[in-house]
């Protein structure tokens, strides 16, 4: 009952990771079935089984844990196909969902088009009753709204019904009464209370986030409850976790309560997964960047914990709650370049995708895209791309290049290449620097982990961008989201707003609120499986001066559980804005907005060992091909390694070419990559060797 | 740190470097990097909700001769509106430019917008010399003049208007004036402004501190020769894309009515404009005389206005330009000394950036009839409320703008006007207030606030929704001024559909205070509002484009089934003919009322 299994499902490939009681690994990939996403996890288990020599149902009974990501809901929402959703609220604001905060995406584009909302106006039902900003109620709930709007609901085959009210966050009985009536009238309807997922002030992201959580309700229950009874016939008596965005698992019946937070919870593991791979150097923070397709994503973790937001956009709409601060922007191998009439080369935001693709893919693309600039410099192995399952046209990258920007440039094919990949880095540095500054930190600070197909490809020259003189590349990217979920804790987050003064905050009020949550915290934990000592309480308060706007997350002691210490929020208050916004005013009233508390569970402590198995026999036969040197500014040739052969401590010097099967690591002149000892490839400044060394502690 | 990425190849000559069209490429996306990440600074470490809930403010990277690089803009009008002030600045204080320097400048005779839109400007060095300049622009919730915020229709020059700064160093190499910065305090009703002043002098000193770590990357020669190239870029593709437009003079015009003294008197803006080639020249002086009051804009917000229009008009046809000074190179405006777009001194302007509407229409109809496809139906002209006063929960002053109230913008080929939007002057990047948030930061009470049926501008493609809204109050010593247009009792002239579309619709707002007694509240008036007093607002929806008859069926169906269309207007209108269901279309009787 020792075997863990971490899997997760994307796009194209569920990966699955298996880690045997003596810490050996498995890697294991199939095909994603996107019609019926569990069939692909049981497909997947049935062929582990199989290379093991055992059914499944014997394999099934050694595993004792399954953590599981899911992009089902995240899919059904980009592609509007998930359950039609009715909408309760306040009666004068059944438009604060499509009106958003009032601005469009683009400033002179006349041509954009609003989006369309998840619950259109006819279900969008308006409901009397008031309750004002302190909680106090102005007019009792019109119950008969409710039953009218449930009528209108099952007449147009609603199936989940988000209830959203003006100021629930401070009183939330016309809620749960609502509530009732929509389960008495219409049972079996999935609801979400916009005051129990998320009570804070702010009534189109509560609303906005309400109406996700019934979106995505349906669809990750009947796909949870598909995949646990899978897993039932299959002997399987351990614990399935599922990932959220939060960064955290939780079980299924948790989850499918806040199905909102499986939105986007694909890749929030990633930054944890960081973290296995900075550990061997004793690093508790890092930056972690993924570059697929068509897409680049930044993360950071600092003081082993992923930053948190609570401003994510998903689909054009807002999902306020806590999330792993993910920050994408279109950039990835399949962005198209191209020249405007001023003479400028632009890259992205297009993107050719993986269809038509790249010129070079001869899928039928003729723009010249980021993978046709990294063929053209040799970075990209035409033969040996994917393991040399697609054979590249370098030839048409070339054509698509001089068509697309060397001529209107009146510059070499090369030259035009080399702007393409320049554009491109630029354009990822500065969403990694987005996200780094705004949180006052320095990306200087950290060593970046790359993943992705074309992330290694790129790294070495974003890094040069941010002056970060670390990077390190996992041995097998590909399930490195995998493995971050095996070591994620359980995390539930608890908010609720507070509008008052800071020094007029109670401390019984404020032991109170949190007590409450701590309970609740509690309670989940357990029904979790997991015990008392394993769990532990990450208070926080979100503060800003008087009359400022935008709210800070302040995080304090947890001995403040108990007995609160206000000077501590002022100082550490204080301190942070400074760091954030390059000033303080000590003498400046602070108010608070919102009371948090993060409850942890610690998940077995037996972390994953990426050392324990490390194929390699040494240094391998060596190729050598062309590539293009920024620094001299020309094609040179350099030495191909194959990577899998390289084993620790391993090194060799850039410029050169680390060939990994799935990927390519480009070596610059100025870097140096060495094996660790989990067998990661460390690239770090040669001209600073003996400082970066003494820190990477590669022994 | 050394750089790799530096065009070293393409080196310098004597005369200057060779332009490399990568390097290029990869600095402008550098410094508009720059001017968000101040933009995003600002917003979050401001205090002011017209600041950082609204988003009434903008960033701007300059080159050292006043040239705008780069801005991040949240209220366009304000973002364009940052250069003339700067221009006055470099001339006023010629070589009395130092590293440390901090100017903060308002007054619209010396380049300003509009007084409550207050600047600071920072210059920046790098070699020992001046290499560029940041500012940070924003409407100040209160700079002095005789009402709180600024806003007082009764105004009848500048200095009731505000406290005019023209420019004045409140830090002189790095020392803060003491005593600048405490004058300036004192002519300010709310402490905090000063606070944000305070921010924003923090993120162009962040801004230029990222600019010296581009400009040592690349060595000044490299930057400059190369932001050039980009300026000169810019105005390539203009002139490549107004080459494309038939020559000609055309004409298009367009109305405001009231100007704070006579509620019904009318006023005409109206615009010639020649395209001669790769030129184009928008001249208004055929706009009536300046106003006695305060609806005169300022020529910095008129060169604004009609700079947004021609941005609306390229994005029609697909194409972005970074916003630089090279892409307005090729247009030229005449505003007429005395006119409504260039006021002689020292009239009062609080209200010119309100008359963005009636400039784009202007340009949007004279265009109409040869860039049929890039041209936006009228936008309702906006109305909202800006109010003052004192919030009895805390006994402090408070301030702020009703811009939840939302009117439509107009239709365009292939695209209905956005629900909601509002304003053109802000591009649809003005934040709504929250309507929690309205009641938790002041004294109000929001009854409701949704789209108002009925009022898209009809059309093939509608003009976009208005809003109807309702709040009531219970501030201290509180007042309200309205600022806008398009108000039905004044006898407002709605702004115009285009090919066949109807009219944009009208706005009216009717105050019934606590004894009962009611008011329509006119477009610029400033009224006391007792604790107690009731606002209930009509926004007017936009203008429509196309014959209306032509409109999907299948649109006006759903719409009629969401409650924003009547069954009446969708016969009158549409010439679609609905079921008694409400769920379905007589198609029969469609047939033969679209015939």
């Amino acid at each position: 009952m020792n075997i863990r299994i971490g899997i997760d499902v994307g796009g194209t490939f569920t990966d699955f990771l298996v880690i045997y009681p003596d810490g050996k690994r498995r890697i294991h990939k199939t095909s994603s079935v996107p019609s019926n996403p569990p069939l692909a996890v049981q497909i997947g288990l049935t062929e582990i089984a199989a290379a093991e020599h055992k059914s499944l149902e014997d394999f099934m009974a050694e595993v004792g844990l399954i953590v599981h990501g899911t992009t089902v809901t995240t899919n059904a929402l980009l592609t509007r196909n998930g359950p039609i959703t009715g909408l309760l609220t306040t009666e004068g604001f059944r438009d604060v969902l499509p009106m958003r905060d009032g601005t469009r995406e683009e400033a002179y584009d006349n041509r954009l088009e609003q989006p369309v909302p998840l619950v259109p106006r006819y279900l969008r039902q308006p409901v009397g009753g008031r309750v004002d900003y302190k909680g106090d109620v102005l007019t009792a709930l019109q119950e008969v709204d409710v039953y009218a709007a449930a009528e209108i609901f099952k007449a147009n085959a609603v199936e989940s019904v988000a209830i959203s009210f003006m100021h629930s966050h401070a009183e939330t009985s016309h809620e749960d009464r609502a509530a009732e009536i929509i389960a008495e009238v219409m049972p079996g309807a999935y609801i979400t209370k916009s005051s129990e997922l998320l009570a804070q002030a702010r009534y189109y992201p509560r609303m906005s986030t309400a109406v996700l959580n019934s979106f995505a309700g349906p669809i990750i229950s009947s796909y949870l409850s598909t995949l646990t009874e899978l897993l039932e016939e299959a002997h399987f008596e351990g614990v399935l976790l599922l990932m959220q965005s939060n960064g955290g698992v939780a079980t299924p019946s948790e989850l499918a309560k806040r199905a909102a937070l499986s939105l986007l919870s694909g890749p929030a593991s990633g930054p944890t997964a960081g973290l296995l791979v900075t550990a061997a150097h004793g690093w508790d923070s890092c930056l972690t960047v993924d570059m697929g397709g068509t897409s680049f994503d930044a993360a950071v973790v600092k003081d082993n914990k992923p930053l948190i937001m609570t401003d994510g956009i998903i689909d054009r709409w807002r999902i306020a709650l806590p999330m792993v601060d993910i920050n994408t922007i279109g950039a990835g191998g399949g962005s198209i370049a191209s020249v405007d009439e001023g003479g400028l080369l632009r890259v992205g935001p297009q993107s050719a995708g993986a269809t038509p693709g790249p010129a070079c893919y001869r899928r039928g693309g003729v723009n010249a895209t980021v993978t046709d600039a990294d063929v053209v410099l040799g970075y990209i192995d035409p033969d040996t791309f994917l393991h040399g399952q697609i054979g590249l046209d370098r030839e048409a990258s070339i054509q698509a290049i001089k068509n697309d920007v060397a001529d209107p440039l009146g510059i070499s094919v090369e030259e035009a290449a080399f702007g393409i990949y320049q554009m491109v880095n630029v354009n990822m540095a500065t969403g990694v620097r987005d996200i780094t500054v705004r949180r006052g930190l320095d990306p200087r600070d950290f060593p970046i982990v790359v993943a992705g197909g074309a992330g290694p490809v790129h790294a070495a020259a974003i890094a040069r961008e941010l002056e970060i003189p670390i990077l390190l590349t996992p041995r097998d990217s590909s399930i490195f989201c995998a493995a971050g979920m095996l070591v994620c804790d359980f995390k539930h987050d608890y908010v609720q707003s507070s509008n008052q003064r800071l020094e007029s905050l109670s401390d019984e009020y404020l032991v109170e609120t949190w007590t409450g949550m701590m309970a609740e915290g509690r309670r989940t934990l357990h029904a979790e499986g997991v015990p008392d000592d394993a769990i532990s309480y990450v208070p926080s308060v979100d503060l800003r001066y008087k009359g400022q706007w935008y709210e800070i997350n302040v995080e304090v002691d947890p001995a403040n559980l108990v007995s609160p210490n206000l000077a501590e929020f002022y100082a550490s208050f204080h301190q942070l804005h400074d760091t954030l916004f390059g000033y303080s005013t000590v003498d400046m009233p602070i108010d608070l907005l919102n009371i948090r508390l993060t409850v942890v569970g610690s998940t077995p402590n037996d972390r994953v060992d990426l050392a324990a198995t490390t194929p390699g026999s040494g240094l391998p036969e060596q190729r050598r091909r062309h590539i293009y040197s920024p620094l001299q500014r020309r094609m040179v040739e350099v030495e191909v390694y194959q990577g899998a052969a390289m084993v620790p401590l391993d090194e060799i010097e850039g410029p050169a070419i680390i060939e990994l099967g799935t990927t390519t690591i480009v070596v610059l002149d100025e870097y140096n990559t060495i094996v660790d000892k989990n067998g990661s490839f460390v690239m770090y400044l040669r001209d600073q060797m003996l400082t970066l060394k003494a820190r990477l502690d590669l022994s | 740190m050394s750089s790799t990425t530096s065009s070293s190849t393409a080196s310098s000559s004597t005369t200057g470097t060779r332009i490399d069209p990568i390097t290029a490429s990869v600095l402008q996306r550098r410094v508009d990097a720059i001017a968000k990440e101040m933009a995003g600074m600002l917003m979050r470490s401001s205090r002011s909700p017209i600041f950082n809930e609204i988003g009434d403010l903008v960033t701007v990277v300059f080159d050292k001769h006043g040239n705008t690089l780069a801005q991040a803009e949240f209220a366009a009008i304000i973002a364009f509106g940052a250069h003339p002030s700067l221009e006055f600045i470099i001339n006023y204080y010629g070589d009395d430019v130092h590293e440390g320097d901090v100017i903060i400048h308002n007054d619209v005779y010396s380049g300003g917008n509009q007084n409550a839109d207050t600047g600071i400007y920072v210059p920046v060095f790098a070699d020992g010399g001046l290499v560029g300049w940041m500012a940070a622009k924003g409407h100040m919730a209160d700079i002095g003049g005789m009402t709180a915020g600024g806003y007082d229709p009764n105004a009848k020059d500048i200095w009731q208007e505000a406290l005019r700064i023209p420019p004045v160093k409140i830090v002189h190499r790095g020392v803060l004036q003491r005593d600048v910065w405490d004058f300036i305090a004192a002519n300010i009703r709310m402490d905090f402004v000063m606070e944000d002043i305070k921010s924003m002098i923090g993120c162009c000193t962040v801004g230029g501190r990222r600019l010296v770590e581009v400009i040592d990357r690349y060595t000044l020669e490299t930057y400059e020769d190369h932001m050039n190239y980009i300026l000169e870029s810019s105005a390539r593709q203009v002139r490549a894309e107004v080459g494309r437009w038939a020559d000609g003079h055309y004409y298009g015009e367009s109305w405001m009515v009231s100007d704070g003294f006579d509620s019904t008197k009318k006023y005409k803006i109206a615009c010639e404009i020649e395209i001669k080639g790769e030129e184009i020249t928008f001249d208004f002086s055929g706009s009536d005389d300046q106003a006695p009051g305060i609806t005169n804009m300022p020529p910095a917000s008129a060169k604004g206005a009609v700079r947004i229009a021609f941005l609306m008009i390229m994005a029609a046809g697909g194409i972005n330009i970074p916003t630089n000074q090279g892409l307005f190179e090729p247009i030229k405006t005449v505003f007429r000394e005395g006119s409504l777009l260039n006021p002689r001194f020292p009239a009062a302007t609080v209200f010119g950036n309100q008359m963005c509407d009636e400039v784009v229409e202007c340009i949007m109809t004279a265009l109409s009839g040869i860039l049929p496809d890039r041209v936006t139906a009228g936008w309702n002209k906006y109305l909202c409320t800006s109010t003052h006063g004192v919030d009895p929960r805390t006994n402090e002053a408070f301030g702020t703008l009703t811009v939840f109230q939302r009117t439509g913008p107009g239709g365009m080929l292939g695209t209905d006007g956005w629900d909601a939007l509002g304003f053109t002057g802000t591009a649809g990047q003005m934040r709504a207030p929250d309507p929690e948030m309205f009641e938790l930061t002041s004294p109000h009470f929001l009854e409701y606030l949704e789209y108002l049926p009925d009022s898209a501008g009809a059309g093939e493609f509608r003009g976009g929704m208005g809003t109807r809204t309702a709040w009531s109050n219970y501030g201290e010593h509180q007042h309200g001024v309205t600022l806008g247009d398009n108000v039905r009792h004044e006898g407002a002239v709605p702004a115009q559909g285009l090919f066949g579309g109807a009219d944009s619709g009208l706005n009216e707002i009717t105050v019934t205070y606590p004894d009962g007694r009611e008011h329509l509240w006119g477009s610029k008036e400033i009224i006391e509002l007792p604790s107690g007093t009731r606002m209930e607002s009509i926004s007017g929806g936009g203008a429509g484009y196309g014959d209306p008859r032509k409109r999907a069926v299948a649109k006006v169906l759903a719409e009629v089934r969401d409650g924003v269309l009547s069954r009446e207007k969708a016969h009158d209108d549409y010439g679609v003919v609905i079921a008694d269901d409400g769920l379905s279309v007589d198609q029969v009787r469609t047939t033969a009322l679209r015939a």
